[in-house]
């Protein structure tokens, strides 16, 4: 029997709970909307929970728990952010946003947008696609690399095969199972990581003699670790470091992954409820992140990487069977967002991109080739979902195949990645739910401004101005182009109405 | 207080307090609008009845303007 067994125990029944979830997730995704969305019957708690694990990532327990580490109470203000745009997306734009979404029977974001503002053309279907699939691929690459490097941190097993486990059994519910269990397995997730994070300072601090001894130590270590404004103190390198540190929460207010969870909610009255689990949970998951890394601080002064220290806390502080209990929250982290990910891509591949795209251009089944096998596909749903399970499993390897090469967890690549998205859909959809003046042109320049404007900052500018996060820049410059653009373009009446409508059934329901 | 700075515990106040306050304030309002309204049925999205399924090329409300 391997030493390590309780964590392999722990692991192992974890792991035969995902499986089972997917199996019995599965009987629900025999046409699209039940594949993509669980059929839109989600209840309050799955959402909640779902919304904000996937929100958060590998980076709230080795990243944030870092920043912690490094910045002390500065980090807090992730904190406030990441809590206020959850909250604010709850109450205000989930009614709005799944109020449309019902009306337009929509499936992903795109089919929203091309209702929304009437994109005969499907501009942005394709520009929404293309950004989905190079950010999300981007972003479930970054996750598999932190599962290989949970598994060798951990059990002490090669980084390429634990790449590899935790590719295949995400691959397996994701795949068989579709929204609905991906969401279900992030309700598990969330409270294997809010149970973890709840746990560890409080032993740790504990350890440590108490808050006020903790205070003192951290004193001692750096004034600057118990001052709201860090050690740069009020310079514009300590304003810039509050701003980007507030902005890391802009995503929660519009990335797709969470706009899907709200289309996917049963009826309004979820929406409320989800969204005061969502913000509870992710009270619990940065607070509990935060602490540990500032009693890391005391009690590991000195470490060669900050991003370990949750880990290394866990296996000195804990019992086995427990430190297989923290082994599965840094899987149930990348899980809940690689899953959820993973599936946006395999939606904008199937439904935005083989079905709305090229579906209508090749409706003859008998077609010889390509053209004949989309419209066999297309013409019926329920090989279409199952044809989207196959694109899940096939995007999945390509993901296996970027992550292997990577030895080292990359969590400016996942920061990037969650600012693309959300630089490019959040902006539009805000403004397409609350302002009548929205055209589409506005929309497309918003878009691509947002997008664009978070990668070039993150390329070119972020060194020269006091490394400002690039989310914080690119939304502003994705509202501003929004604005400007549609004011000069000619206005849209039937885009109008559908926000009055959505203004009425947020407030009747 | 504890040991830490009173703006550390001023920020601890400021990062939770108006996230949760307005979540909070949105559970609230959920459950008086979520009531059953006397009996009535009461449709689940602006267009009238709780709508199930897929959209479809051509379906969505502006049908009428889409090509493809």
């Amino acid at each position: 029997m391997p030493e390590n067994w309780p964590l392999w125990a722990v692991l192992i029944s974890y792991l035969s709970i995902l499986f089972g979830l997917a199996i019995w997730s599965s009987r629900s995704t025999r046409d699209l909307a039940g594949y993509y969305l669980a059929g839109r019957k989600l209840p309050a708690a799955v959402v909640g929970f779902s919304a904000a694990s996937t929100g958060e990532s590998a980076w709230l327990l080795l990243g944030l728990t870092g920043m912690g580490y490094l910045l002390g109470v500065n980090a807090l203000w992730i904190v406030f952010g990441e809590v206020l745009a959850t909250a604010v997306a709850w109450a205000f734009i989930g009614p709005r946003f799944k109020a449309l979404a019902d009306r337009y029977r929509a499936i992903t974001v795109a089919d929203w947008m091309e209702e929304r503002f009437g994109d005969r053309r499907q501009i942005l279907r394709i520009l929404g696609s293309v950004v989905i699939l190079v950010m999300a691929g981007t972003y479930m690459a970054a996750q598999l690399t932190g599962s290989g490097k949970t598994f060798e941190s951990f059990l002490g097993i090669p980084y390429e095969a634990g790449v590899i486990l935790g590719a295949v059994v995400i691959l397996f519910y994701t795949s068989f199972g579709g929204l609905k269990a991906v969401a279900w397995s992030d309700l598990i997730q969330a409270t294997l990581m809010a149970a973890a994070l709840v746990a560890l300072p409080l032993v740790a601090i504990h350890e440590i003699g108490g808050l006020t001894v903790l205070a003192e130590r951290l004193a001692s270590a750096d004034p600057g670790l118990l001052r709201p404004l860090g050690s740069s103190g009020m310079s514009g390198q300590g304003i810039a470091d509050v701003v980007s540190h507030m902005g890391i929460g802009l995503a929660f207010l519009g990335a797709p992954q969470l706009l899907v969870r709200f289309m996917a909610s049963k009826d309004r009255r979820t929406l409320s409820d989800g969204g005061f689990m969502a913000a509870f949970v992710i009270v619990l998951f940065d607070l509990g992140a935060v602490l540990t890394g500032m009693a890391g601080r005391v009690l590991y002064p000195v470490i060669d990487d900050p991003e370990g220290i949750l880990p290394l806390l866990a296996s000195d502080l804990m019992p086995p069977v427990v430190t297989g209990l923290f082994l599965t929250s840094v899987l149930a982290a990348i899980m809940s967002t690689a899953d959820s990910v993973l599936l946006l891509a395999s939606s904008a591949v199937v439904r935005d991109f083989f079905e709305k795209l090229l579906g209508p251009r090749h409706r003859d089944p008998s077609a010889p080739g390509l053209s004949g096998f989309v419209a066999r596909v297309t013409g019926d749903d329920a090989r279409l979902a199952r044809f989207g399970k196959a694109v899940t499993l096939a995007l999945g390897v390509v993901g296996i195949g970027v992550a292997l090469p990577e030895v080292r967890v990359i969590f400016f690549f996942v920061l990037f990645s969650w600012s693309g998205l959300g630089c490019a859909f959040a902006p539009v959809a805000i403004l397409g739910i609350f302002w009548k003046r929205m055209t589409l042109p506005g929309a497309v320049a918003g878009m691509v401004t947002g997008f664009l404007t978070s990668v070039g900052w993150f390329l070119w500018g972020k060194p020269a101005y006091f490394q400002l996060y690039e989310m914080v820049v690119g939304f502003a410059a994705g509202f501003a182009a929004a604005i400007v653009v549609s004011l000069l373009t000619r206005p849209d009446p039937e885009g109008a109405k559908h926000v009055d409508e959505a203004a009425r059934w947020a407030r009747q329901r | 207080m504890n040991g830490f700075p009173a703006t550390a515990w001023v920020l601890l106040v400021v990062a939770i307090v108006p996230g949760m306050a307005l979540a909070v304030w949105n559970a609230a309002r959920g459950r008086r609008l979520g009531a059953p309204a006397s009996g009535r049925h009461r449709p689940s999205s602006p267009g009238g009845g709780a709508q199930r399924g897929e959209t479809h090329a051509g379906e969505g409300p502006r049908a009428g303007e889409n090509t493809h």
